[in-house]
This record gives C-alpha cells, sequence and structure tokens, in this order.
C-alpha cells in the first residue's frame, strides 16, 4: 500500500459532513423536548423532517445524479393521496402496510417515469428531463383538481389518522419520533447508497457521462434505479405528509411543492444529503416565522426567488459549503481510509 | 496469434458534405500494435470513432472478435472488450486517481454488486497494481485534475487497460507530453502488447515507429498504404503524401 | 396566513397580547376595519384583571374569491364579541378573539387552523365558509384537535359530526317554506334548476326536487355547469321549449354574472317566469344587475328590512363600528350565523359557568338558545347540531326611491332544521 502523502490539514477538512451529520441529529433528537409547551412547534418540526425526504428525494437525483427533476413531489403527492383514500374508502391506516404502499407507489410511477425519460435508445439531455418531469407534474396537479372522486380542486381532508397497533397517531412528539425514525433511515440507507461503489459510477457520471458509457456502464440503469429510489423516498414522505396534515391537496403534486423541493436542496447544498435536510429546516422555519409578518409575507415567494438566483449564482453549494470541501463532498470511493471505513 | 481481430470492411462516413471515409478496410490481428498515421483531416480520428463507437458510419461493417459491433452501443463494444482513451484526457478530475481506476475496474459488475460495495476491497490490489504499473502509485489520493499532463495521460491510459480488453484505442496519447514522457508512455505501453492489441492514433511518427508493428496510413478519407513500419517507411505513395502537405 | 388577536390588554400573558396586536393591525386594516388609534378597539383596562379570558378562533377567509364574506365574518364576529365584553364578559371572562386566514385555499387553512388550536388552543373555532373549507378544517379541529366547532354559513345539511355545531339555515329551513309558496301562491308549477357543479348545488337540488314534487310541481330539468361556464344558451333554449316559468337557480360567480344576464335577455321575466335563488342577500347588487336582480325570490334568516327592533340595532351597531365598509352584515355570507354562533357559545358557557371543556359546553350548546339576533332569536334542536331559527321569503323589488329592496313577503318563526 502506498504511504499517506494527504496533509493533515486536508484529512480534517475532508470530515466535515459527519460532524455536521451528528449535529444537526443531535439536535433532532433534543428539538421535541425543548417544545413541550408549544405543539405547534413540534408540528412545523415534524413538517420539516417530512418535506426533508423529499429534499432529499430531489438531492439523490439532482445532485448525485445529474437528473433534475422538477416532479418530485408528484411521487410524495401520489402517494399521499393514495393513503388517503385508503384510509377514506378501506378505513385502513396501519403503519405496517400503508407506509410501504405508499413507498411502492412512489417506487413505481417514479420508475414508469425513468422508464418513459431514460431508458430511450438515446441518453436524454437534462432539459428534456427537466421538462418531461415538470410536464408530468403539472398535468397530475391539473388532473386531479378536476377529479370528484380525489375531491377535486379540494383534495382530500380528514385523513384517517395514522395507526400503529391501536395507538392512532395525531401531530406531536410521538409522530415526530416516528417520522425521525424514518428519515434517519431513508437517510442512512441513501448515504450507504452514494457512498458505495455504485455511488462511485454517480459520482463520474456527474462529471462525464460519455467516459463512464465507453467504460461500460450503461448509465441510464443507474440514472433510473436512482430515480426511482429517489421516487421510493417522496412516497414515503407523502404518505407522512397526509397523515400528518389530515390533508391533501392538488397543490401536493404539482411544480410549486417539486421546486419548493429544489429550493431545499440548492439553499442546503445539492449533492450531500444533509444539505437537504437543512436546507428545508432554514427555508420552512423562516417561512413559519415570516407567515406572521404581514409586511413581509406577500413578497415571501419572491424573496424566495431572488434568494434560489443568489445561491445559484453565488454560491452553487449552498450552505453546507461554507463548511464542506468540494473534496469531501464528492469524497472517496477508496483507497486512503479504505481499512479504516466500514463499509 | 494472428487472428483477425478488428475488421473494418468499406467503412464511409459522411458529415454533411465532408466525406470523411470513404470506403477504409483495415485489419488488426490480435497481439499487434497498429498505427493509424496520415495528414490532419486524414480521417483518422473518425476511423477510430466509427470503431469505438462514438461515430455510426455511413456505411459498411466493424466487426471485432468475430461480432458485427457497427451499431453497438458504446457498452456493448465495453463488454466485448474494446477500451478506449480518449484524444482528450477524460479523467475524472474530481475523483482521487484511486477511484477513477476503481471506476474502470469494476464497470463488468452487476449493479447489485455495486451497491452492495462487494469488491471494494477486492479490488484494492489491482487498482494499485494498475497504478504502479504507470508510475502513479504514490499518487493514488490526489485528485486527477491535481495530476500533470502527462501523467493524466497514463492515468487515462491505465483506465482504459483496466478492464483486461482485448484492444485498446489510443487517440493522439502523447499529445503534449516531454519528450520524457513519451519515451516513457512507450515503455509502459510495450508490455501490453501479450494480452492486449492496440489501435493508435498519432502525430509523433517517431513514437509510433518505436511501439508499432503495422501502420496504416490513411489520406482524403482512404487507406493509403498498410504494411509493417519498414515497408511504409519505404512506400513512395506515403513519401510523396508526407513531402508535398505535411 | 395572518394572525391577529383582539383582547384585553390586561389579561395575563401581555407581552403576546402585544405581539398579537401589532401584527393583527395590519390584517385589520387588510379586513377593512377603519377604527380608531391603538388600542380602541379593547375593552377598558380596568376590566378583566386576574379573570381567565375564553379564548374564541375565527377561521375564515380574509384573502382569496371568498374574501368578501369572510371579511363580513370576521367583523361580525368583532362586533359580537365586542358587545359580550361590553356586558360584562361570559360568566364573568372576558373574551379574546384570534383570528386565522383560511385565504379560501384548504391547504392553507389546515395549516392556519393548527395555529389556533395548538399555538393559541382556544377553546372554540367559527367559521368556514364553503363547505369545502369545512371539510378541510373540521378534522383539525374536533378530530385532532378535540376543539368546538361551530360552522356558521347555510349549506347542503348532513353535516352531523359530534362537537360540530352548524348556525346557518339547511336546505329544509330555505325551502320547506318557499318552495310551496311560489307553487301555491305565486302560481309557478314548471321548475328548472340550473346549478354550479359542487356539493352544496347536488344535495339542496335534492331536497328541493322532493318539496316541488310533494307540492305538485314538476322538475322540468336539473344541470350542472362547470363554476365559470360563461355560455348558457343551451339552457336558456331549455327553459324557453320546457315552457318552464320558475328557475331555482343555485349558479354561483363567476358563472353566474353570464347566466343571470343571458337569462334576462331572452326575455324569461318578461313572458312571466320568475327566479328563486336562495343564496341571493343583500350583497347580490354587487354581483347581479339590478334589472336581473329585480322580482327574485329568496329566502334566507335574515333581511336588513325584517321588522324586529333588535335586528335594527345590530345592524346601526355594524354601521357604527365600521361605516363605510364594504362588508355588509348579510345571511348569504355566514354572518348571521357568525354572530348566532357566538351568541349561542355565549349562552352555553353561561349555563356551565365559565366552563369552557368541549363535553361542557358541547353538552349546553347542544340545548343552547338565544332571545335575540340578527332576525331573531334562535335555538339549538337538541341532539340535532343544527338550530331552529326564524326564516323569511323575500323578493326583490324597487322602492320608492327606485332603489332595490328585498320586501319580506312572510316570516315563518323557528322553522325545524330537519337534519340529523
Amino acid at each position: 500500500m502506498s504511504k499517506q502523502t494527504s496533509s493533515p490539514s486536508r484529512g480534517l477538512r475532508d470530515r466535515v459532513i459527519p460532524l455536521i451529520e451528528i449535529s444537526v441529529l443531535a439536535a433532532a433528537l433534543v428539538t421535541p423536548l425543548l417544545m413541550v409547551k408549544s405543539p405547534e412547534l413540534i408540528t412545523l418540526a415534524t413538517n420539516i423532517l417530512i418535506l426533508s425526504l423529499l429534499a432529499i428525494s430531489f438531492d439523490l437525483c439532482w445532485g448525485y445524479s445529474g437528473i433534475m427533476s422538477f416532479g418530485q413531489a408528484l411521487f410524495f403527492g401520489v402517494a399521499g393521496y393514495v393513503v388517503a383514500l385508503v384510509g377514506r374508502d378501506l378505513g385502513f391506516s396501519h403503519a405496517w402496510s400503508t407506509l410501504p404502499l405508499a413507498m411502492a407507489v412512489g417506487l413505481l410511477l417514479s420508475f414508469l417515469f425513468a422508464a418513459f425519460l431514460l431508458l430511450g435508445r438515446r441518453a436524454p439531455t437534462v432539459i428534456f428531463v427537466a421538462l418531461g418531469t415538470l410536464t408530468g407534474a403539472y398535468a397530475a396537479e391539473r388532473l386531479v383538481s378536476g377529479w370528484q372522486y380525489v375531491g377535486a380542486g379540494n383534495g382530500l381532508s380528514s385523513v384517517k389518522l395514522l395507526q400503529i397497533g391501536s395507538w392512532e397517531l395525531v401531530e406531536g412528539p410521538g409522530f415526530y419520533y416516528l417520522v425521525l425514525a424514518l428519515l434517519i433511515t431513508s437517510y442512512g440507507a441513501s448515504r450507504y447508497l452514494v457512498r458505495s461503489q455504485f455511488g462511485l459510477v454517480l459520482a463520474g457520471m456527474r462529471q462525464n457521462e460519455e467516459r463512464l458509457a465507453f467504460f461500460g456502464y450503461r448509465i441510464q440503469v443507474f440514472k433510473a434505479l436512482i430515480f426511482s429510489f429517489a421516487g421510493l423516498l417522496a412516497g414515503l414522505g407523502g404518505a407522512l405528509f397526509a397523515y400528518h396534515q389530515g390533508f391533501i391537496g392538488p397543490g401536493s403534486l404539482g411544480p410549486g411543492l417539486s421546486t419548493t423541493a429544489v429550493l431545499y436542496a440548492l439553499f442546503g447544498g445539492s449533492g450531500t444529503l444533509i444539505g437537504a435536510v437543512i436546507g428545508t429546516a432554514l427555508i420552512e422555519t423562516i417561512s413559519y416565522v415570516l407567515a406572521d409578518q404581514d409586511a413581509i409575507k406577500q413578497y415571501w415567494p419572491v424573496i424566495l426567488g431572488f434568494v434560489l438566483l443568489a445561491v445559484v449564482v453565488f454560491k452553487p453549494t449552498g450552505v453546507v459549503g461554507f463548511f464542506v470541501s468540494r473534496r469531501e463532498r464528492i469524497g472517496s470511493y477508496g483507497g486512503r481510509d479504505d481499512g479504516k471505513r466500514r463499509r | 496469434m494472428s487472428a483477425d481481430l478488428l475488421v473494418v470492411h468499406d467503412v464511409h462516413k459522411r458529415f454533411g458534405t465532408l466525406q470523411a471515409l470513404d470506403g477504409v478496410d483495415v485489419t488488426v490481428h490480435a497481439g499487434t500494435f497498429h498505427g493509424l498515421i496520415g495528414p490532419n483531416g486524414s480521417g483518422k480520428s473518425t476511423l477510430l470513432k466509427a470503431i469505438a463507437g462514438a461515430h455510426l458510419p455511413s456505411a459498411g461493417t466493424v466487426s471485432f472478435a468475430g461480432r458485427d459491433i457497427t451499431h453497438a452501443t458504446p457498452y456493448e463494444r465495453a463488454r466485448l472488450g474494446l477500451s478506449l482513451k480518449f484524444q482528450i484526457t477524460a479523467v475524472l478530475n474530481d475523483l482521487s486517481v484511486y477511484d477513477n481506476v476503481l471506476l474502470a475496474l469494476q464497470a463488468g459488475e452487476s449493479i447489485w454488486s455495486l451497491v452492495r460495495s462487494r469488491t471494494r476491497r477486492a479490488l484494492r490490489d489491482e487498482v494499485m497494481h494498475a497504478l504502479e504499473r504507470f508510475r502513479l502509485a504514490d499518487r493514488a489520493d490526489k485528485l486527477a485534475g491535481e495530476l500533470s499532463h502527462g501523467e493524466q495521460q497514463w492515468l487515462e491510459i491505465a483506465m482504459a487497460l483496466a478492464p483486461r480488453p482485448k484492444l485498446l484505442l489510443l487517440d493522439e496519447p502523447t499529445g503534449g507530453m516531454s519528450p520524457e514522457e513519451r519515451r516513457v508512455t512507450g515503455e509502459l505501453l510495450a508490455p501490453i502488447k501479450d494480452s492486449c492489441a492496440l489501435v493508435i492514433v498519432e502525430h509523433d511518427l517517431d513514437f509510433i515507429r518505436d511501439i508499432c508493428d503495422v501502420l496504416t496510413v490513411l489520406d482524403q478519407g482512404k487507406v493509403l498504404d498498410t504494411g509493417t513500419v519498414d515497408q511504409i517507411q519505404r512506400s513512395e505513395r506515403v513519401q510523396q503524401v508526407y513531402t508535398t502537405r505535411v | 396566513m395572518s394572525q391577529s388577536k383582539i383582547d384585553s390588554p390586561t389579561v395575563p400573558g401581555a407581552k403576546r397580547s402585544r405581539r398579537g396586536f401589532l401584527f393583527g393591525a395590519s390584517a385589520l386594516a387588510a379586513a377593512g376595519w377603519t377604527a380608531g388609534g391603538p388600542g380602541s378597539w379593547f375593552l377598558p383596562a380596568a376590566w378583566g384583571q386576574g379573570k381567565k379570558a375564553i379564548k374564541m378562533g375565527i377561521a375564515t377567509d380574509i384573502t382569496g374569491p371568498i374574501a368578501p364574506s369572510g371579511n363580513s365574518n370576521w367583523q361580525v364576529a368583532q362586533l359580537a364579541v365586542e358587545q359580550i365584553n361590553a356586558t360584562g364578559g361570559i360568566a364573568g371572562r372576558p373574551v379574546e378573539l384570534f383570528l386565522e386566514d383560511t385565504a379560501s385555499d384548504p391547504k392553507a387553512a389546515v395549516a392556519n387552523v393548527r395555529k389556533l388550536i395548538q399555538r393559541d388552543q382556544v377553546d372554540v373555532v367559527l367559521g368556514g365558509i364553503t363547505s369545502a373549507m369545512r371539510q378541510a378544517i373540521k378534522d383539525p379541529i374536533v378530530n385532532r384537535g378535540k376543539t368546538l366547532y361551530i360552522y356558521p354559513q347555510l349549506y347542503e345539511g348532513q353535516e352531523c359530526t359530534k362537537h360540530l355545531f352548524n348556525t346557518g339555515p339547511t336546505p329544509a329551513q330555505q325551502c320547506d317554506e318557499l318552495i310551496p309558496y311560489l307553487i301555491k301562491t305565486v302560481g309557478k308549477k314548471r321548475f328548472a334548476l340550473p346549478s354550479a357543479n359542487y356539493v352544496w348545488p347536488q344535495l339542496l337540488n335534492k331536497y328541493a326536487r322532493k318539496v316541488i314534487q310533494a307540492n305538485g310541481g314538476e322538475v322540468i330539468f336539473e344541470e350542472y355547469y362547470p363554476l365559470d361556464q360563461p355560455e348558457y344558451s343551451s339552457t336558456i333554449n331549455k327553459i324557453r321549449d320546457g315552457k318552464v316559468d320558475c328557475v331555482f337557480s343555485t349558479v354561483i360567480p363567476p358563472g353566474l354574472q353570464p347566466f343571470t344576464k343571458q337569462l334576462y335577455e331572452s326575455g324569461f321575466q318578461q313572458r312571466g317566469g320568475i327566479v328563486s335563488c336562495v343564496y341571493f342577500d343583500e350583497n347580490s347588487l354587487n354581483y347581479v344587475a339590478p334589472r336581473e336582480l329585480e322580482g327574485v325570490f329568496s329566502c334566507l334568516d335574515f333581511f336588513h328590512t325584517v321588522d324586529d327592533p333588535y335586528s335594527k340595532e345590530l345592524l346601526a351597531a355594524y354601521a357604527k363600528k365600521f361605516p363605510d365598509t364594504k362588508y355588509l352584515f348579510t345571511a348569504g355570507s355566514a354572518s348571521t350565523g357568525m354572530y348566532r354562533g357566538i351568541r349561542l357559545y355565549e349562552a352555553a358557557v353561561n349555563t356551565t359557568k365559565g366552563d369552557v371543556a368541549r363535553e361542557a359546553v358541547s353538552a349546553a350548546l347542544d340545548k343552547a338558545k338565544i332571545e335575540k339576533g340578527p332576525g331573531g332569536g334562535a335555538e339549538m334542536v337538541p341532539g340535532k347540531m343544527h338550530a331552529k331559527m326564524n326564516m323569511y321569503v323575500a323578493q326583490c323589488r324597487k322602492g320608492t326611491t327606485d332603489a332595490l329592496r328585498w320586501d319580506i313577503i312572510s316570516k315563518y318563526p323557528m322553522v325545524d332544521p330537519k337534519e340529523c
């Protein structure tokens, strides 16, 4: 084996992400304890965790695979509608089967999109995929808005409460920790995937798709797989969202929420996973605070738009980019600390 | 060992009004280093790309190891044992040198195995071996983008050879190298002849002469002459083209 | 989105009150409130000291397409609470008012109503105008929020959820007197039911059809249109060809304007046909041209022309509190149901002697009764979640000054809601 040649300073700099991850996890674990007296803040925090799933889902697509998806909310929303309908029409809302159902819905739907958009004979351009997903989300929103069976423009309200055994979950610390557990699992699985040899292929693909093809990788298959996995996470998020809000409407599967997911990930820092979570938390918290400020709330969407523009232009690596080096963001997949790394 | 590994038969390629390749026939035997030379615009890079699958020929066939690969995808060609190094270095700058080679080496594995990182450790020796062979072992942790130009070329050759191809296509391997680096490149390539044939496009005739067994000379999309290095050096037709046009 | 609150500044938690007050000011301005300087809408500082306030949440559409109705609801709520506080509160406790904008959008509403429940921890929520809004917010209030909910708007009926009290008129209350009157007194028998395509017209028509047939009338056709349909010539033709003599319309804006215009221009009214529309009130002049409105029959729980001293007092107080407001105190906008709801809640909590626990108030509200209100008193029908109230059949006519007014044709005291 070769000798370690990298300087210690780089070694330190390359381990910022785990520090951030541990800090965020610690914050997430204690948050409800600090909010015992303010249930509405626990609701907000739970919302943030749920939307983080959507943001991670987008980050897997764009940050790791170069798929500009403006349709993540579609998988999110459709899964939410499905569990809401299962609750309404079948009177069933047990977590052990509705959450997997929602994940399957997200997976299947995104796989269909992938098959259509990504698995053609010719490799699609980023713009083609972006427009394809955007169109899908838009069409779905219009379709649902006019469909009486799913509540048309008013959406589905009074979604049956999520059940685990005989326990019905309303908003509160219980729901929060359930979502947190699912988020940690999803995050762990995503992290495992993007740090695996599979992830190395994604990393290579982001830099030079053509080169990877000449190595013998069917890159569209890799993209389709990651897109489907992202759809699965979005589906899980959508189901939790519907159960938590007690409501799901056409706005939850359209381009609006899809774009918000883009914003979360880009603002926090795409291609890091944790950036997506941080972006969601920041944007949702600021939105929550500003929503009560009548003077500002009108302009909030506009401000958000400018923030995104500023991020894209001046700090494409997002908030996390202030702390994490480019080297660490891309990461190493073997070599140097192979021996120390468990996976 | 003189089986026909690659047979290019009557290949045409037209870009608009430009006839880049006009009925080219080339046969590459296993275990030989085959140089493609010719003046600028003679079609050698286009021919290489047609073999690699970057361009599809307008007419004619390309077969490799007995299979017609004229219209095969890059992925299919790679799986058959055809490897390629681009003219412009295409190492993955943001990945470590080690990861570049690992990426090339693991290309043959199933996706499930990649997801589970099953060969991450098993491939380590092979990666390091490939790096050592191209004098890059002590650069393993550097980003590929931090290497010198010559080192990047070697890395790319190392990557191209990593999946143990039967035929390696090299487009301008010594472009931008110092004379010393060219010499080393020649040395580094020589030992692979046992396992792998080469098709090289190269301007540096000295380099070509040093390492190639067979040369094909192209001019205006047609084959001017094919033969051993000695034969070509004596070929009057070739002399004529090179003295009048180059 | 906007959250406002009116309370007595001396109530414990003054810090939050201050915040609520400051942010509230602009929301109030948005709601058309032009009342005086800071504090002028609060009670004297001496009042309510040491008493725990009753928190009343109003969730209504301050913004969006339903905003005109939502703002009148909010203003009426302020008036009612001011009156209650001015006479010593409920069982000696002052009432704090919290507002959340449901923004005519169920998604925003669910999130905002949750703030009333979780952050403000209100004791009761009143509001919601459209049925879709009621459907969206009742779950966060009643089920998840374990809070009492009062829905004030006239609606299609069939809402029989525990702890959800309805204080607006039901189809029975709007049809049981009006339709027999149209058939037997006005003498129209051939009905057309043109409607906007959503749940209220569908269920209202179902009930109306029964009443029409029971009284010897006939439904020539019943049709549903997209809410924004601009063109009705085939409907007009059917009305003419079917010799319809009474159009019982539940078309709503924005489809309403072209419909009434095209119907009028077809000469239906000149040929002796009549139009009836049970949500038309004093506000309708804002939507419909006078010539098209003249002669229309409506049936509601309140008109400005109702001959009732307390109703007149109320209108005067409202006009004084909100001079020049464009949001009228009318029945069609759920304002009467809002006032009635707040007063019924007051009556219930007086019965419980100030206990605002949901079970206790629900039990009291189930039998609650008020003597006075817009259009007269009202009483809950025990076990039925709906209220008996006076209903008035009225026709829009030209008064002495050529201005249109709703002439009360007859009053029906304490009509049964016939729900649940």
